[in-house]
């Protein structure tokens, strides 16, 4: 089994995008693959794979619901089948309040003596479980907000191991520099073991560039098989046109671009190795 | 940190034993918090003992079990001395062990028709929002804030009153087991008012107020 957090500490790297790509290469590998879509913002993976899930209803059922433990209904009934061959568990607005709910349900849970077994940052992990969904799934993958709080707890949590695309600026690398500490800190407040499969470094200029950044990630112990060029015009594409990058080029482009495919084979050797790193 | 995977999040067996050697680690490091952590609070992050709400969540627990004997009897203290006070006194010993509410049942029995004006007059309807009893979340889980959805009504009050409000709010909050805000209570308090609107109107007549009959 194979589970992982996207995640980068500043917003705006392609994180979601690089992520989609991701589950739609490893569904492509025979995998069924579930994302959870743990971003309450509009610029969503749920928007992106523009699954029609009911994010404004309060009343509707949502992952929220299950993590404070008031659902409505079965977790499987909230997963989307998206038209990408892997399923979505969609985003919810109450994702905005998160911290606040899991706040009072706590309180709640201890004012009924369960205190103990009410953990707010391993709500997810815990709902999954008791779903029985890793059983059905060979990759797990969570896309959490980017700021540091409850959505990343409760995703880093669940899947134990990070993917981490890399802005390849000064500030990018002062990012990785950061990582081991984030991670460190990861691991003291969740008391597990974190995992970094990869970092992404994306957006690079320069072909020279590349390697020079891969280098520096690399001695810097992470494994990181690939970087990423500057794809604006695919990755504005997929949001343009709600969809993963394979399928915006599939789709939406009339002729085939060369460093596109050459982009797209690189998330699919990424994903591939991501596999082999997790042990699939 | 290690490089690849890391521990299987859905592996049965006690998923806290595994980053044991890590703990081991940061206790180097910061022994004395960690070995705090570790005897106090086992399975709990340690960023919620940061935080000051939580943080003050398992004292109030305790609070909650051991004065709960003790709270119960400051509770009857005060409504009794605000109560009917001649007969206060003998009521209090017996009383004193039965539960607050058939302590009220049975003053109100002596005043009058209580339990009738409570069930015919509904005079305030049930909150809009979803409740406790509810599938739904309850409103204080779904509310942003203390003032969300509440209108501000100016209430004019004499100084004993005002003076008695912070211990009428920890008297509620110790027999709730849970700390809730002044605004709450007097919500709370005003709407309980309008079923029982025989106390309020006995209230009124010690204060002078005279029936036209």
């Amino acid at each position: 089994m194979l589970t992982y957090t996207t995640y980068s500490e500043a917003g705006g790297v392609g994180k979601t995008t690089v992520g989609a790509a991701l589950l739609e290469a490893h569904a492509a590998h025979g995998l069924d693959v579930l994302a959870i879509d743990m971003d309450q913002q509009n610029g969503s993976l749920t928007y992106l794979l523009d699954v029609d899930a009911p994010r404004d209803d309060s009343q509707a059922d949502n992952i929220v619901r299950h993590l404070i433990d008031r659902p409505k209904g079965s977790i499987e009934d909230l997963v989307f089948e998206t038209e990408h061959g892997f399923d979505l568990l969609p985003s919810h607005n109450m994702l905005e309040n998160l911290e606040d709910l899991l706040n009072r349900a706590q309180r709640m849970a201890d004012d009924l003596g369960e205190g103990d077994e009410f953990d707010p940052y391993d709500r997810l992990r815990q709902v999954l479980m008791d779903a029985g969904i890793p059983q059905e799934y060979d990759v797990i993958v969570i896309d959490p907000p980017a700021t540091a709080g409850p959505h990343l707890y409760n995703a880093v949590s669940a899947t134990r191991s990070l993917v981490i695309p890399v802005e390849p600026t000064g500030k990018g690398m002062q990012s990785v520099i950061g990582l081991e500490e984030l991670v460190d800190g990861l691991e003291e407040r969740l008391e597990a073991e974190i995992g970094v499969l990869s970092a992404v470094p994306n957006g690079v200029g320069r072909t020279t560039d590349q390697e020079r950044y891969l280098e520096e990630v690399r001695e810097r112990g992470y494994p990181a098989p690939v970087a990423l060029r500057e794809r604006s015009s695919l990755f504005e594409g997929c949001w343009d046109q709600q969809c993963t990058p394979a399928h915006y080029v599939e789709t939406h482009r009339s002729r085939t671009r060369d460093h596109e495919m050459e982009t797209l084979e690189k998330i699919d050797r990424l994903a591939g190795r991501i596999e082999e790193v997790g042990g699939l | 940190m290690k490089k690849g995977s890391g521990s299987d999040p859905f592996a049965e067996p006690e998923p806290e034993s595994e980053p044991e050697p890590d703990t081991n680690e940061n206790e180097a490091e910061e022994g004395k918090t960690d070995g705090e952590t570790e005897e106090t609070h086992r399975d709990e992050p340690e960023e919620r003992d940061a935080k000051p709400s939580s943080n003050a969540r398992p004292d109030e627990d305790e609070d909650a079990e051991t004065e709960s004997a003790e709270l119960e009897t400051t509770f009857d203290e005060t409504a009794s001395t605000d109560d009917s006070k001649a007969t206060a006194a003998e009521q209090q010993s017996s009383e004193r062990e039965a539960a607050v509410e058939s302590e009220q049942n049975s003053s109100e029995t002596e005043t009058g028709a209580q339990t009738q004006s409570r069930s015919q007059n509904a005079i305030v309807d049930e909150p809009p929002q979803a409740g406790a009893a509810d599938a739904g979340v309850p409103w204080v889980y779904v509310r942003d804030n203390v003032k969300q959805d509440r209108e501000m009504v100016q209430f004019y009050l004499r100084d004993y009153v005002v003076d008695a409000e912070d211990e009428f709010v920890d008297a509620v909050s110790d027999e709730l087991g849970t700390d809730v805000s002044k605004t709450d209570v007097r919500e709370a308090a005003y709407e309980a008012a309008m079923y029982n609107v025989e106390d309020v109107v006995e209230r009124l007549e010690a204060w002078g107020f005279e029936s036209r009959d």
